[in-house]
């Protein structure tokens, strides 16, 4: 019970610092290929 | 009368085996049915000018005017590629005829061959239950434990375990959500219930990795193959005959088999996963063609971005419904299917009696080592005879 609960802490843990770090990265097509005001399409 | 009984009880196990596997198969046929009769009408294949429709009404698309120019168009409907100037390379490819393939498989045959497969599996583990029972203690149990997992193993285990049901059920809403949630919730609560869902699957997806890097850390070296894993998978593991009990070391080979599928597909998914996480971003599917053509087959290296994006998806799900059925085993047997078995992941510590039943040689051993710690410890604690 205690590893389950402990697993548990680590879920958590793991998953909110996924979380921050992710969103300060690009994740999506318009993310990475935005187009760029200074350019002309 | 006991013969006549034990006979009856038999009769009335067939019976309700047989009643459960239509039960499921009439399931299935509807499921199925309701899956292909939402994909019908969302096709966007257009027939070329000229073309009749297949297996629809004689209707011909009509003849375009003018200096129409059929034969450039039907190149770019098949994907041909121009240049651009901009660092976008994908933008030279108006029309991008992968995605109508990638499309149809991802809503026909793989939420329609995964859904068979769990249920099937579903299916065969209830009718392995009507017909052999649980799988009990032959000797009882003896009231003596010994450690079977430690608390690290059984952390890593659990780590793995809930994140890959998070994971299993936000992707088999990714999946299926459309055809089994959305009509019972309504657009709104699906939507705001799948937006969640795709967030918490990015964000799980690392502690299930970190769950993999661990299990495979503290398991690796049980998992390694022997020959007396031969031996178990040509009596089955003594999973069909009562009283028979192939020996194992702490992971019979059923277990192993069982670890390096989870290892290699929990890896697979991973690597696509965070293809798709940032995507446009790896060539991961045409490294790996390049690596698999040299055993002989003659798979695509030239890909665009956009194709290493349905590749992904695509095997994604086919790699996480394989390790759902898979897993749907493991939780049978390890809760439902055998007694004595939870305690394992539950508190660590087996019934002595359950482990020389299923892992003899370990238990074997580990009775030893225990026997031997304890005489030491009461040598230890006993005064030194006077000289």
């Amino acid at each position: 019970m205690r590893a389950f609960i402990l697993s548990l802490v680590a879920l958590a843990v793991i998953t909110a610092a996924s979380a921050v770090v992710l969103q300060q990265m690009p994740m999506s097509a318009s993310d990475v290929f935005s187009s760029k005001p200074n350019v002309r399409l | 009368m006991t013969t006549r009984s034990t006979g009856r009880s038999i009769g009335r196990r067939v019976l309700t085996a047989a009643a459960v596997l239509a039960g499921l198969a009439l399931a299935l046929t509807l499921g199925l049915s309701s899956v292909d009769a939402q994909q019908a009408p969302s096709s966007s294949v257009r027939p070329p000018p000229g073309a009749s429709v297949p297996g629809g009404p004689n209707v011909v698309a009509p003849e375009r005017p003018g200096n129409y120019d059929v034969e450039l168009w039907k190149k770019v409907r098949e994907g041909l590629s121009g240049q651009v100037s901009i660092p976008d390379r994908k933008a030279g490819q108006l029309v991008q005829s992968d995605g109508e393939a990638w499309r149809n498989f991802r809503n026909g045959p793989l939420p329609r061959v995964g859904l068979w497969a769990m249920v099937a599996v579903v299916g065969v583990l209830a009718l392995f239950f009507l017909l052999r029972g649980r799988i009990r203690i032959e000797h009882g149990w003896a009231g003596r434990t010994i450690t079977r997992f430690t608390e690290i193993e059984r952390i890593g285990h659990w780590l793995l375990a809930v994140s890959f049901i998070i994971l299993a059920l936000t992707g088999l809403n990714v999946l299926y959500g459309r055809y089994a949630l959305l009509p019972l919730i309504g657009a709104d609560a699906f939507s705001a219930i799948s937006i969640a869902g795709k967030w918490l699957h990015n964000y799980v997806a690392f502690a299930f990795m970190v769950g993999l890097f661990l299990t495979f850390v503290v398991w690796i070296r049980h998992n390694f193959p022997s020959w007396r894993d031969i031996v178990w998978l040509a009596k089955g593991g003594g999973m069909f005959v009562k009283g028979s009990h192939p020996p194992a070391w702490k992971f019979n080979a059923g277990q192993k088999i069982l670890f390096w599928l989870i290892m290699l597909g929990g890896l697979s998914l991973s690597l696509s996963g965070l293809a798709l996480m940032f995507p446009f971003q790896t060539a991961l599917f045409a490294k790996t063609f390049a690596i698999v053509n040299m055993l002989g087959f003659h798979l695509p290296t030239e890909l665009t971005p956009v194709q290493e994006m349905q590749y992904a998806t695509s095997w994604h799900g086919i790699v996480a419904l394989a390790l759902i059925v898979v897993v749907i085993g493991h939780i049978y047997i390890g809760t439902l299917g055998m007694q004595g078995a939870f305690s394992a992941m539950g508190s660590g510590q087996v019934d002595v009696n359950w482990a020389k039943e299923h892992h003899s040689l370990w238990a074997e051993r580990e009775i030893e080592r225990m026997e031997a710690t304890a005489t030491a410890e009461t040598g230890a604690a006993r005064p030194a005879p006077a000289e």
